[in-house]
């Protein structure tokens, strides 16, 4: 059964805290500790101009110890609040990481769905926004094979926005 | 399927029903298999549009658009989870989240647009 939704929670620490610069702080956040990292989801097709919405920030980090200790220091400068455990799981580079504890909600995948390796993803990377995201064609593999119901609203647009922003950047 | 159940009434007497209706109530027709290809086509022109014009905003811009906060029930409900991979975290999502939110799996229909361009 679901929990009730408290006062706190969706009032205060979401209502009051959250600003639309996100992206922006988080990238900020993680270039000064040099996390290697790519936007990805519909966060980076978002920033790659797809006209949607969305309310957290997905991130694909590369799995290595090191790089998970530069993503707790990060999200620590970001105000997250990460307790021991938590920094654990980042650091060992569990597969999948959702964090609700600081002024956005934040997704770190180590894993996603449909990619095949972390450097072969970076090969394609985006940076043209000056963020670094994901290939938009890899971000709509990862969304076909994650195979989730929403996804078949969100794939059809997705292909129609990728069809405009290749057209105009050829 | 007809969406002959849906009428929609204009302040002057008009009124809309089937696809028109379906239209103005702001429903996807990518999710309508009886539309007419004509009017898709129409319609994923109308985004591509969108898209054309969302291009054209500055990051800062679609940032400021593109993100804002909607409560979703038991998803929201911890301050953080972890998954020892993908596939478990999406096992967990369809075994307690509110079917509404989408996380589940994709019904005949939905697997249908998911393997499309495969």
């Amino acid at each position: 059964m679901a929990r009730p939704i408290s006062f706190k929670r969706e009032f205060l620490m979401r209502g009051s805290s959250f600003h639309p610069t996100q992206a922006q702080e988080l990238a900020a956040a993680f270039a000064a500790r040099r996390v290697d990292y790519m936007f990805i989801g519909k966060s980076g097709a978002i920033l790659l101009g797809y006209p949607s919405t969305t309310q957290d920030v997905d991130v694909y980090p590369r799995k290595d110890e090191e790089n998970g200790r530069r993503i707790v220091a990060a999200l620590k400068d970001l105000g997250f609040t990460v307790d021991a455990q938590l920094a654990q799981e980042i650091i060992r580079g569990k597969d999948f990481v959702q964090i609700k504890s600081g002024p956005f909600d934040i997704d770190l995948v180590f894993a996603p769905d449909g990619i095949e390796s972390y450097d072969a993803a970076k090969s394609r990377m985006d940076t043209t926004t000056g963020f670094p995201v994901l290939n938009i064609r890899d971000i709509i593999a990862s969304k076909r094979a994650a195979r989730r119901a929403k996804d078949a609203v969100e794939l059809p647009l997705l292909e129609a926005f990728r069809e405009v922003y290749e057209k105009r950047r050829s | 399927m007809k969406n002959e159940a849906e009428v929609i009434h204009h302040a002057d007497g008009r009124a809309e029903s089937g696809e028109a209706a379906a239209d103005l109530l702001g429903r996807s027709p990518l999710d309508n298999e009886a539309l007419a290809p004509a009017a898709r086509r129409d319609w994923l022109e109308d985004f591509k549009s969108q898209c054309e014009r969302n291009l054209a905003r500055g990051v800062e811009e679609r940032m400021r658009y593109g993100f804002c906060y909607v409560y979703k029930p038991v998803l929201d409900d911890a301050d953080w989870r972890s998954f020892a991979s993908t596939s478990e975290y999406r096992r967990w999502c369809r075994d307690n989240l509110p079917v509404y939110l989408g996380y589940g799996a994709p019904d005949q229909l939905q697997a249908r647009i998911l393997d499309e361009g495969q």
